[in-house]
């Protein structure tokens, strides 16, 4: 379920997002994940393109997508992407 | 240019992948009495209408802890955890640089180095302790 304190609108809810294989792909699990239950279309959605930046340490926010994917997607863009 | 603290050969212990729903975590809570660290991580049952379950995991006799952002800084640099296969899980690392500078002294000898991710809170755990119950 969205939270909604405050009354934004589910465009404002940030999901930043890397390209994989050309394809958007949200960066944010548990945003993304609530914005679909919620049945919030896709395309409001709005975010910053993290596509090999730097997240922690090493890893990049691509490797952390990769790593959401395959948990929550089979490993699937399509299913996952923005 | 600042060092980091080494890290390498990530052993895991608990896959938390296989336990959390696909939202992830819905919060954690730490408690540190005497020298016990206990983390609690809750998160939602998909397969039942218990709501809100909690998976505990007990560090004891603990030397030192540190919680970061996660993504952010890392004061450690550890190029084996780019096996993204073990980013959800609680690991215990074969080489650590806290545990290299403690070798010959009593009071320390033994202590293992953990590190847990809980991605949908943002919090990178590190813990240095002589064990952990999970």
């Amino acid at each position: 379920m969205v939270s909604d304190p405050e009354g934004s609108r589910p465009s404002q809810v940030p999901s930043d997002y890397v390209m994989i294989d050309g394809k958007k792909v949200i960066a944010n699990t548990r945003s993304s994940t609530a914005l679909i239950e919620a049945g919030v279309p896709k395309n409001p959605w709005y975010g910053t393109n993290k596509t090999g930046i730097k997240a922690y340490d090493n890893l990049t926010f691509d490797d952390l997508v990769r790593q959401q994917l395959n948990n929550n997607y089979g490993g699937s863009v399509d299913k996952a992407r923005k | 240019m600042i060092e980091k603290i080494k890290l390498s050969n990530p052993r895991q212990l608990l896959d938390l992948d296989q336990l959390l729903p696909g939202g992830g975590e819905n919060r954690f809570e730490i408690f540190y009495s005497g020298t016990t660290l206990e983390l609690d991580v809750y998160y939602d049952d998909e397969n039942s209408s218990a709501g809100e379950i909690k998976k505990s995991i007990r560090f004891l006799k603990v030397s030192y802890f540190l919680k970061q952002p996660f993504p952010g800084y890392s004061f450690f640099s550890c190029k084996d955890d780019g096996d993204i296969s073990m980013l959800g899980s609680l690991v215990e690392y074969g080489y650590s640089d806290i545990i290299a500078m403690q070798q010959g002294k009593e009071l320390s000898s033994g202590d293992k180095h953990y590190r847990l991710f809980l991605h949908s809170v943002g919090v990178a755990l590190y813990v240095v302790a002589k064990s952990v119950e999970v």
